[in-house]
């Protein structure tokens, strides 16, 4: 292994500089015993979420002491990261941001056409059209999304769309 | 964060808010990677897979196609059917159909995906880890676990502590968790 085991709990705590994560995702992408343990740590990390804010949720419940979400929202932040690392992060969501603006640019005259829709319209994730069709869409809306064209007619495949912001326009 | 203010960063967001969809973006971005994470993804493709599902998002929005929403659950959702998607593509380019083995597969994955909700007794087991921590830890722990995206250096600032004895705090906690949520 390349790195010290509790590395894995510092990766999924967001708390390892950006080369120790290099070293790991590379390390994970190789060798499935720890892509396995990777996948436990962030399980764990999820549950952890959970049992924080169930714990909290009681603690407000009896009106015991317990830190203020209002001041720590309304605290200062500073960065744990180092610079480069947060510039990068700045940059991704700026670039996503930035998708997002002209989104709006473009689609503003329609978004107002469609301000507060007292139903959404039940169309938005795309299946693929072959024999996983059905089951596609069945999870789909079992996980509370929307589908595109449900059944019998074509539909853009979902596995042909980039992942990049700038292709969304493509695979909808 | 402070659930008003996700409220109405979330209310801002569906009118087409730019900077609130950054800032919801920011907050529940490493939930929805962990969520990918769990299941089984590569953390190279979750993070992509998880800027995809925001992405998606904003078009939904774009389109009027959402009235409400709540997060990180639905990005969550949204990112991990991405997944399930990509895992049943695979499945159908190894074997030219989608076999029983293959949807067993992505139903593995789902389940494990899943295993994130705990159940009422693994719950109280972890709330009694949480309760015998001294006051410092559990309080380290709450700032830090209420507030993902909270650095770890503004909590020990907080608490007075410097930032190895805060990661040292979480990976006692989550050593004590682990074993009691896998008891």
């Amino acid at each position: 292994m390349a790195f010290h085991p509790d590395d894995l709990d510092l990766y999924v705590m967001g708390a390892l500089p950006d080369e120790r994560c290099t070293v790991i995702e590379a390390h994970v992408s190789q060798c499935a015993e720890c892509a396995a343990r990777l996948a436990a740590e962030a399980r764990l990390e999820l549950q952890l979420h959970e049992v924080a804010a169930a714990a909290s949720a009681a603690t407000a419940t009896t009106n015991a002491p317990a830190p203020s979400p209002a001041t720590i929202a309304s605290a200062p932040r500073r960065s744990e990261r180092p610079v480069t690392r947060r510039r990068r992060r700045v940059a991704a969501w700026s670039a996503l941001a930035a998708v997002a603006a002209a989104l709006l640019a473009i689609g503003g005259a329609r978004l107002l056409r469609h301000t507060a829709p007292s139903a959404p319209d039940p169309i938005v994730v795309v299946c693929p059209f072959d024999d996983g069709a059905r089951a596609c869409v069945d999870s789909a809306r079992q996980h509370g999304l929307f589908v595109q064209f449900p059944v019998a007619r074509p539909v853009p495949i979902y596995e042909n769309a980039s992942p990049a912001a700038g292709s969304i326009a493509t695979a909808f | 964060m402070e659930l008003a203010l996700s409220q109405t960063l979330s209310r801002q967001a569906l009118s087409g808010s730019s900077p609130a969809w950054e800032a919801l973006i920011r907050t529940h971005d490493r939930c929805v990677v962990l969520s990918l994470l769990a299941a089984g993804a590569p953390p190279q493709r979750a993070k992509e897979l998880a800027h995809d599902a925001w992405a998606r998002l904003i078009e939904q929005q774009r389109l009027g196609r959402l009235a409400e929403f709540e997060l990180p659950g639905l990005a969550i959702r949204q990112a991990r059917f991405l997944w399930l998607d990509e895992l049943r593509a695979r499945a159908r380019a190894a074997s030219g159909t989608v076999g029983e083995e293959a949807l067993a597969a992505v139903a593995d994955a789902q389940a494990t995906a899943e295993e994130r909700c705990l159940s009422a007794d693994r719950l109280a087991r972890a709330r009694g880890v949480l309760d015998a921590l001294p006051e410092s830890s559990r309080r380290v722990f709450l700032m830090i676990y209420n507030n993902p995206d909270r650095p770890h250096t503004e909590v020990a600032a907080q608490v007075g502590l410097s930032v190895q004895r805060v990661r040292q705090i979480l990976c006692e906690v989550r050593k004590r968790m682990r074993e009691a949520l896998e008891e």
